[in-house]
């Protein structure tokens, strides 16, 4: 897989611009410089402490997602809060820059209904659990808005495995038929919980499938924020110029399990993830290169880790003290109307039957 | 107060874990966040984290018992009077009952993989799945096993019916399934494999049956490898054999990258590395265990020197970190301190290549028209045929033999 072509880059490993990189890295904001590194040390730690809580019992199984900040924070920047985002289970990064408050991304792992709401304004979806379903509603939307005439974006935030699925296919077909105003965005980290990337494609890259659909199709590094960043602002650029949908296939690496429940040493070459966790990984060279280029000093990096933690640490009080949920959530968010024994169950709770010994 | 850690359910429906190791003792202060037991469950090992800061009060599980989830694992004492609540699946205080560690193994059954059809299949067929042997991957139990151990229970049943008067004429395979009733009154001891003894069954089942192993053995001549290692030893420098051994392995490896890789069964592909990382396979009370060794291309002999030891002692004590179990390129079983000539060593898959060494011993050589004494260590080297041939090997052990003989080679060839 190695010798495959990378994608896009604009900061190398060792934590280097490109001559390209350069002329980007000099045309962005240089306060957006900063706020790259910051959401991805933020996304981090949250997914460390979260890791600690689920292996504790206080929340439920979590999909982690260290390795992948790059891609999450430089494409979820590149957004305005005019677009429409579509994520499955491991955008907590994404989700936290759209506006999500921490406490409630949360209450999701707590398998509270509340994590699923976003904040008024906050034009942030629930997480899709079932691979690729939420790439036909990011088309559907943008659909909508192209028939409004809105100036709002769509993208779908998926994994590699969802490009195995028929809802890949039905969505970026439409999206290319009509036209519209989507970005499907791809973080390709090689396994579909155990599957290798090589057993699910028989093309060597996602990127290239778009042409299939008549659509831009960009392989980036996703393990470069600056690089993400760029082709993502490109796209949606484009999406709003009535340029129609992108392709984005964000070449990562998850750096730990799929979910707090499986074991990626079973299915994973030890020297493979080594290589990965070790020489490309997102936040060291990032990290390097705002040291090169004097923006972050090793205090402004423990005081940033610091504030950090204790908005996590709030956030996870938060979380913790919700009042419980009511049983009757039991039967309120799946079924519009009640079944008959459904009815009944709720009649039997409301009696006060079937409470457990703690009420 | 007393805050009792519940096992949480680690892995999206598991109903159990195996405590592997205990990180803290009774009577110690940790500190919240710090990782205080080592469980395994179906799929995964994990390390629990405590969810407070405190004094370990009691710990209720030994190490190798299965506890259910939700059970209390351990009980931390917070040193408040009265706290706040700390976590939702932490109870405070009131725990009293069921002070005593029980094990909760016996009448205990893993359930075994296999898809939903097939265990509808095995309903219909009045079969409990569980006595099904799996012959797909991991053990997985599939359609034509269900079938097949129906026609077997038929076969046992005619036969059975056929043999009423005759001595049963058992077939090969049966011979190989042990029969308590036949040992008469003598007493019988029967008790499960431990979890590491059956990870080690499975990975050496799935070696021996997929590759093709041929041992190649040879007599290496270590007289300069001794007199090395006496000079140091008057020098005031004392290295163990094994160190300078891995070393002048991991330069023959790279002499024969082939040696150094994984072949992938899945895919087909043999995958070679730049770096050697050196599986020590050790003899521990757990059973054999395989610590890893990385970048011995990189490191100095006196480097591994220490790290041998220090892994040595780790993987003795049990202290070792999963990590450092992990990640071999290449296994050298060090057969040399127990004894023995030679050996036909099972591969560590996924690699290619396991290379035993024997006693360093003197022996009667022939050197022209005489006898003298010569310093010679046997080698074992298995491979897998599919990857490599007889002719590798003997090139291999050739070359270990000129750094043994002469360790001014070795020096020639350090980078």
């Amino acid at each position: 897989m190695r010798h495959i072509d990378p994608g896009l880059q604009y900061i190398q490993p060792n934590g280097e611009l490109t001559a390209e990189g350069r002329v980007v890295w000099e045309e962005i904001d240089p306060q957006l410089r900063l706020d790259f590194y910051r959401w991805m040390v933020k996304v981090r730690l949250f997914d460390r402490r979260s890791i600690v809580l689920q292996r504790q019992g206080r929340i439920g199984t979590y999909a982690p997602l260290e390795g992948q900040e790059a891609a999450q924070v430089g494409s979820a920047l590149a957004l305005t809060t005019l677009d429409w985002i579509f994520p499955s289970y491991r955008e907590h990064g994404v989700a936290m820059i759209a506006g999500m408050p921490l406490d409630r991304i949360l209450l999701y792992w707590m398998g509270r209904v509340e994590g699923n709401l976003a904040p008024e304004g906050v034009r942030l979806l629930p997480p899709a659990v079932p691979i690729a379903t939420q790439l036909p509603h990011a088309t559907g939307a943008a659909w909508a808005a192209k028939l409004k005439q809105e100036p709002s974006v769509s993208v779908a935030y998926f994994g590699d495995g969802a490009t195995s699925e028929g809802d890949f296919h039905e969505a970026l077909n439409f999206a290319g038929v009509f036209n519209l105003p989507v970005i499907f965005f791809c973080q390709n980290n090689h396994y579909a919980i155990s599957v290798p990337f090589s057993r699910q494609s028989a093309t060597l890259t996602v990127a290239e499938k778009a042409a299939a659909y008549a659509m831009d199709g960009i392989r980036v590094d996703g393990n470069d924020v600056l690089a993400v960043y760029d082709v993502m602002a490109q796209a949606v650029q484009r999406a709003r110029n009535g340029g129609g949908p992108t392709l984005i296939e964000a070449v990562t690496y998850r750096r730990g399990a799929h979910t707090t429940a499986d074991d990626p040493s079973r299915y994973r070459d030890e020297q493979e993830a080594q290589e990965w966790i070790k020489y490309r990984d997102p936040l060291d060279r990032y990290r390097k290169l705002l040291h090169a280029e004097g923006m972050l000093s090793e205090a402004e990096e423990r005081l940033w880790e610091e504030t950090c933690k204790q908005e996590l640490e709030e956030a996870v009080r938060a979380a913790e003290s919700a009042p419980a949920p009511p049983a009757s959530h039991l039967f309120a968010h799946v079924f519009e109307e009640l079944t008959v024994s459904q009815r009944r169950q709720l009649e039997e709770l409301n009696r006060g039957e079937g409470n457990d010994k703690d009420e | 107060m007393a805050v009792s850690f519940k096992l949480p359910d680690v892995g999206e429906g598991v109903a159990e874990a195996e405590v592997i190791r205990w990180l803290v003792r009774e009577g110690e202060e940790v500190s919240a966040d710090q990782p205080v037991v080592e469980v395994q469950t179906d799929k995964a090992m994990v390390e629990l984290p405590s969810p407070v800061s405190g004094r370990v009060a009691e710990i209720r599980w030994r190490e190798g018992e299965v506890v259910p989830v939700g059970e209390v694992l351990l009980v931390i004492d917070n040193g408040e009077k009265q706290g706040e609540v700390v976590a939702p699946a932490v109870d405070q205080g009131k725990e009293t009952e069921n002070k005593i560690p029980v094990s909760k193994k016996e009448g205990k059954r893993r359930r075994v993989p296999a898809a939903p059809s097939t265990r509808r299949l095995a309903r219909e067929l009045g079969v409990d799945i569980n006595e099904v042997e799996g012959t797909g991957p991991q053990g997985r139990v599939m359609d034509e096993d269900v079938i097949r151990f129906t026609q077997r229970q038929e076969d046992k049943e005619t036969e059975r019916e056929e043999t009423a008067e005759r001595v049963v004429i058992r077939e090969a395979t049966e011979d190989v399934v042990s029969d308590v009733s036949i040992r008469g009154g003598e007493e019988v001891w029967e008790e499960p494999l431990s979890k590491t003894r059956r990870v080690i069954a499975e990975r050496l089942t799935y070696s021996v049956t997929k590759k093709p192993h041929v041992t190649h053995f040879d007599e290496l001549n270590v007289d300069g490898l001794v007199s090395w290692r006496e000079q140091r030893k008057k020098a005031g420098q004392s290295y163990s054999y094994l160190s300078f051994l891995l070393k002048a392995i991991a330069v023959t490896l790279t002499h024969y990258p082939t040696f150094n890789a994984h072949f992938d069964e899945e895919k087909q592909v043999l995958r070679r590395f730049s770096s050697i990382s050196l599986g020590m396979a050790t003899d521990t009370p757990r059973g054999l265990l395989v610590p890893v060794i990385s970048e011995v291309e990189k490191k100095s002999i006196a480097q591994l020197s220490k790290e041998i030891a220090e892994l040595k002692e780790a993987t003795l004590k049990g202290t070792i970190p999963p990590s450092k179990l992990r990640g071999s390129t290449f296994t050298v079983s060090n057969a040399g301190s127990l004894g023995g000539q030679w050996a036909t060593p099972i591969i560590n898959p996924p690699e290619v290549g396991i290379l035993a060494i024997h006693p360093i011993e003197r022996k009667p050589v022939v050197q022209g028209e005489q006898i003298v004494l010569g310093w010679r260590m046997n080698v074992s080297l298995s491979f897998d045929h599919r990857i490599l041939d007889g002719a590798d090997a003997i090139r291999f052990t050739e070359k270990l033999n000129t750094y043994t003989m002469d360790p001014g080679q070795l020096l020639a060839e350090l980078t």
